[in-house]
């Protein structure tokens, strides 16, 4: 898999699958960010705290807020428009029609590669099927016991 | 840094009686232990600590599902063409 052996202190960028398993009480998403804050710079796009407060109930706003102040954003600029828009077009596999978060999944994507951070994920589905050049994935099998362990780094 | 405080008084027992309104003389000190190493990382709180851990645990919709219904609304402007 690509980038093999990162160096510590690297930037990680978390995809909003990993928060959703988290506001679920996943332990293991728990125990995931807190360890790549130990070992660098966790952050999220812009686009994942939008796609969390669309789910949540209004209760449940402030203490939402409070995980995302734990967490710094990117934003989107006019770069990462242009590098979403052609990965979209170049790995349909993984950004065309067929998913349904086509658009989501393309802006974290060029935010990791303009950040030249590794993007986390759980989509195994997407990610794993294609080799993309543009930046580093590291994919999380859900279902495995140790989600540290699957980052081989 | 990592201080333990120490004590001293500065008379010895060798003749001492406890006179009334004597006042015993203390001199407090200190003296390094150990180097602890603090950073901001140790300073925060573990993430299963904070008040949104396990905030959508009662949702009865599978993870998919809930996925894609936080990132498919990309599609109302489009459904107006």
């Amino acid at each position: 898999m690509a980038g093999e052996g990162l160096h510590l202190s690297y930037e990680f960028i978390i995809d909003t699958g990993i928060i959703l398993r988290y506001l679920r009480e996943i332990r293991k998403a728990a125990d995931l960010l807190d360890f790549l804050e130990h070992i660098g710079k966790i952050t999220v796009s812009t686009i994942t705290y939008m796609e969390i407060l669309v789910g949540c109930q209004p209760h449940e706003e402030e203490s939402t807020r409070l995980l995302f102040d734990r967490l710094p954003q990117h934003y989107i600029n006019q770069e990462i428009a242009e590098k979403a828009s052609s990965l979209i077009k170049k790995y349909q596999d993984i950004f065309g029609k067929d998913n349904p978060r086509q658009y989501p999944d393309a802006i974290i994507a060029a935010t990791t590669w303009q950040q030249k951070a590794v993007l986390v994920s759980l989509n195994k589905k997407h990610f794993d099927s294609t080799l993309i050049d543009e930046f580093t994935i590291k994919t999380i099998d859900q279902q495995s016991e140790d989600w540290i362990k699957q980052l081989k780094l | 840094m990592v201080i333990e405080l120490t004590a001293s008084r500065e008379f010895t027992w060798e003749g001492w009686r406890p006179k009334i309104g004597e006042a015993q003389i203390f001199t407090q000190d200190y003296r390094v232990i150990e180097e602890a190493k603090t950073s901001e990382q140790s300073l925060k709180s573990k993430f299963s600590q904070l008040p949104a851990f396990g905030l959508w645990k009662d949702r009865k919709e599978s993870d998919e599902e809930l996925l894609e219904e936080l990132g498919s609304g990309w599609r109302g402007f489009a459904s107006e063409l």
